[in-house]
């Protein structure tokens, strides 16, 4: 059943920037992640679903309700929508417990502490009740505000930028906690991001979006290795761009020649992305191979950045696991990936 | 090595010179610090005067009525700065509404005018003389007793006058808050099932809250401190106890243990503000800074909240001014009369050298601990600054009696002395003397410009110096050329802030001017004193007009204060 939709969204703030989805929707229980560079109107989108900006026109729904329509309006207090900001926004005036139940407005008094009690006993947070925000610390914040997110039972959790607050270590703990919870719980999630890391870790559905347009709509691994141009191919992950000139099914590059279905000689010469990963090296055999030579290695840790350069001078990128990583001025052998190079003749 | 042994010979001995010289600044900067706060320790010394008779007689004659009216300023104050500042702090930062933009700096303008002037200008219009009364008279044919009307010269009017004046202490602070506060919290409060009102009564309210308490605290310190106006209005509160018992019954001693009582009063405002201003750190909820998206408003709540925004402003500002301009338009030659240009002058003359003597003194006691941040000295110096940053919160008249009294005892030590071995009588050096009053304007104000130096002597890091010094910029060309470009627009601000102050000062000039020496706030009450209402017009639109200065100042300042606010006034 669709928790949401949206149809034939148009919304326009002061500055020129305007939003136009035609149609996004969120299946119950899935997590779908709203991708995309600051301004592309992922927020935007997000404040829509939540009631707390009105679009010039389209239709709305969560769950069966209309939220809106022409002529028909329905507000964030009465949406029955979760959500959780980048800043956690926790209300610094009253303690863990009060937080929680700051949306169980409509339950008896009496009745409050028993619903938020075991919500924090399933975040470990049932010694802090009594605490006020100030005093916790980033992750446990962000715990809270999604524990108050979830305590009034909302049809729809709405989270922007989640986990852009924490510091690198902190963040992929509690984004993993929070997944799990999300899913056992069975959580309805439209979540925004511009991380594409984060976006393919916990998203059953990706939603790419630029300047007010969705471009691409999948999974993870449809955006990665299926992008149907280049910027999509290019936010989700590093490329290198080479020339590369079309003959009948062949792509002839400087990294070699590909086997390509849609290179024909109409397209003549052209730009492909190739991704690092898809330039693996290995020792010189013989005559007829491409071959480059190693000139930076950076070493990761689990894998290994390689810059060469190639004989007709243009330099690119490769990525292997550390242990296989050549010395500096070797000399090496090319093969491509196919399934990782990109060709998008329009442009 | 002969060269390296002089070297480091000259070295030493210009260390030693340093640190002769760094001694000696930090005795000059107590030594200017216990100078200002003598005012202060005097008065305070003045509790431990044991003085029974004199309460006693105080107590059963005029010290009831004082508490009971300083109450109900109090009270009355408090009710009228709250309900205005708040609510057209909320209105404009929260909602558009025709006018928001031209509301949002105009709603400080009240600040300019000060509250004895009001309070003649509301007198001379709603008085049973005046041209309202003689309105409603004349079209219903009423006669004396015919009909109720508020009497302006009560405990009441002198409540309502100030809550018009002060409320944008409140206004200030409250705005700053809530432009401040996390505009995810308003709307995380919207998704979990609360109305705008709602939002605004549970969330940013709260959260708000040390804020207007501190707004609320400034206020009611001026409130505690006003002499024009319950002088004028014949209501007896501490001020004007002050000044009766000084002056009246030439008691000084009973005058200044009225005064250490305000001050008390006064200082546990401050305490108050304090506490609060602490306690925002707490309260603020952090996090990025988002454009508040100020939800618009239609029709007839459009109309209602620029109502609310306007009335403050008319009733504050628009009005009192408009009857002065029609004043002096009808009594031009009342107006602007000979005396006019002498007091412009002379009241021009003690702004000037009192602003520019109370920033001299603001830098050298900023510099001498700033230079020594980091280092043993830096508490001391740092206490010489708050020491002389206190007289801010004494009243006028209790500064009067604090700066006379010790002056008084100088002038007749010097005098007995003198005449005892050289048989002159000296009479009065300092007492009654420009000064005096000089002396008295730098320690009510210095704060002020402590204050406004201060925080752009901070925002000079360490490192920023260390930059230069490595690039071979050192001592005077490091002033020069990297603190005084950062810090001269703050010192303009502190010398017209300290300016405007002075302008407007009344009790301590009224008390301790030389005899014969006119202000403009000086003059402006005398004539509205003896009901020489149009003339007083004259001088009170100069003030009002100096006073505009500052309130645009500081309202721009607020308004490029906020990250994440584009173009917004």
């Amino acid at each position: 059943m669709r928790e949401l939709s949206i149809s034939n969204i148009r919304h326009h703030n002061d500055d020129d920037f305007s939003l136009h989805i035609d149609q996004l929707s969120v299946e119950e229980g899935e997590i779908v992640c709203l991708l995309g560079p600051s301004g592309c109107g992922k927020s935007t989108t997000l404040r829509l679903a939540a009631g707390l900006e009105r679009p010039v026109a389209g239709e709305i729904h969560i769950g069966s309700t209309c939220v809106v329509g022409p002529d028909h309006f329905i507000g964030a207090e009465d949406r029955r929508v979760g959500l959780v900001f980048q800043d956690y926004a926790l209300f610094p005036h009253l303690n863990v417990l009060h937080n929680v139940t700051f949306g169980l407005d409509d339950i008896p008094k009496t009745e409050r502490a028993g619903i938020a009690k075991p919500i924090l006993a399933r975040m470990g947070l049932e010694d802090y009740a009594d605490k006020y925000p100030h005093m916790l610390s980033g992750g446990e914040q962000q715990r809270v505000a999604l524990a108050r997110a979830l305590a009034p039972n909302p049809r729809l959790l709405l989270m922007d930028e989640p986990f852009s607050g924490l510091d690198t270590v902190l963040k992929d703990k509690v984004r993993d906690e929070t997944f799990r919870l999300l899913k056992e719980t069975g959580t309805t999630v439209l979540m925004v991001t511009h991380d594409p890391e984060e976006a393919m870790r916990m998203a059953d559905r990706i939603i790419l979006m630029k300047a007010g347009r969705i471009v691409q709509q999948g999974t993870p691994a449809e955006l990665y290795s299926e992008p149907v141009n280049a910027f999509v191919a290019s936010f989700l992950g590093n490329v290198n761009k080479v020339m590369a000139k079309a003959v009948d099914g062949i792509l002839e590059t400087d990294l070699g020649q590909i086997a390509h279905a849609e290179a024909t000689s109409k397209i003549g010469t052209c730009e492909v992305l190739v991704r690092p990963e898809a330039i693996r090296l290995g020792p010189v055999r013989g005559e007829g191979e491409a071959t480059a030579k190693v000139i930076l290695v950076r070493n990761l840790g689990p894998f290994a950045l390689i810059d060469l350069e190639l004989v007709s001078g243009v330099r690119v990128t490769a990525r292997a696991a550390s242990i296989l990583q050549p010395e500096m001025d070797e000399i090496v052998s090319i093969t491509l990936d196919r399934r990782q190079i990109f060709l998008f003749p329009s442009g | 090595m002969v060269s390296t042994a002089t070297d480091l010979s000259k070295m030493q001995t210009s260390a030693g010179h340093r640190r002769r010289l760094s001694s000696v600044t930090s005795i000059f900067a107590l030594g200017i610090a216990a100078m200002i706060a003598t005012p202060i320790l005097v008065v305070a010394g003045f509790m431990f005067v044991p003085a029974w008779d004199v309460w006693a007689h105080l107590a059963t004659t005029v010290l009831p009525s004082y508490l009971l009216n300083t109450l109900i300023l109090v009270l009355g104050v408090s009710g009228l700065v709250l309900s205005i500042g708040v609510t057209t702090a909320w209105l404009v930062s929260m909602y558009d509404f025709p006018g928001r933009r031209l509301f949002s700096w105009t709603l400080f303008l009240p600040l300019a005018m000060p509250a004895y002037i009001i309070a003649y200008t509301y007198t001379g219009m709603f008085d049973f003389a005046g041209p309202v009364q003689s309105f409603l008279r004349e079209t219903f044919q009423w006669t004396r007793n015919d009909y109720w009307f508020p009497q302006m010269r009560s405990v009441g009017g002198a409540a309502f006058m100030l809550g018009l004046v002060l409320y944008p202490y409140v206004f200030l602070v409250s705005r700053a808050a809530f432009t401040e506060q996390s505009v995810a919290a308003l709307e995380v409060g919207r998704t979990l099932g609360r109305s705008p009102f709602r939002v605004f009564w549970e969330i940013a309210l709260p959260l708000a809250r040390p804020a207007i308490v501190a707004g609320l605290a400034l206020a009611l310190m001026e409130t505690l401190s006003d002499f024009g106006t319950v002088q004028y209005f014949a209501v007896d509160t501490f001020t004007t106890g002050i000044y009766r018992t000084w002056l009246g019954l030439g008691e000084p001693a009973a005058a200044a243990q009225l005064a250490a009582l305000l001050m008390v009063f006064v200082f546990s405002l401050l305490a108050l503000e304090r506490y609060n201003r602490g306690k925002r750190k707490y309260h603020h909820t952090g996090g990025r800074y988002q454009e508040i998206r100020r939800s618009q408003i239609k029709g007839v709540k459009a109309f209602i909240a620029s109502f609310a925004c306007f009335m403050p402003i008319f009733l504050g500002f628009l009005l009192p001014v408009g009857w002065l301009l029609n004043k002096s338009v009808i009594y031009p030659e009342a107006v602007f009369n000979a005396e006019f240009p002498i007091l412009l002058l002379s009241s021009i003359g003690v702004a000037v050298t009192a602003s520019i003597a109370a920033l001299l003194i603001a830098m050298f006691l900023i510099y001498a601990k700033h230079q020594s941040r980091g280092d043993e000295r830096f508490g001391l110096r740092r206490l010489s600054v708050r020491l002389a940053a206190m007289g801010y919160a004494i009243p006028g008249p209790v500064l009067a009696v604090g700066v006379l009294i010790p002056f008084g005892f100088i002038d007749n030590s010097v005098d007995a002395f003198m005449r005892q071995h050289f048989n002159i009588s000296t009479g009065l050096i300092l007492s009654g003397t420009l000064f005096a009053l000089m002396f008295a304007y730098v320690v009510r104000f210095l704060a002020v410009s402590l204050g406004t130096v201060e925080a752009s002597v901070e925002k000079i890091t360490p490192s920023m110096e260390r930059a230069a010094t490595t690039m071979g910029v050192v001592g005077f060309a490091q002033l020069r050329r990297v603190h005084i470009p950062i810090i001269s627009g703050s010192m303009m601000t502190a010398l017209l802030m300290v300016f405007v102050d002075v302008l407007k000062e009344l009790p301590a000039t009224l008390i301790m001017r030389p005899f014969g020496f006119e202000t403009l706030a000086v003059r402006a009450y005398e004539l509205a004193s003896d009901e020489r209402l149009a003339e007083a017009a004259g001088p009170s639109i100069a003030i009002v007009l100096a006073g505009i200065i500052p309130v645009v100042v500081l309202s721009r300042a607020i308004s490029k204060s906020r990250p994440g606010q584009k173009n917004q006034v």
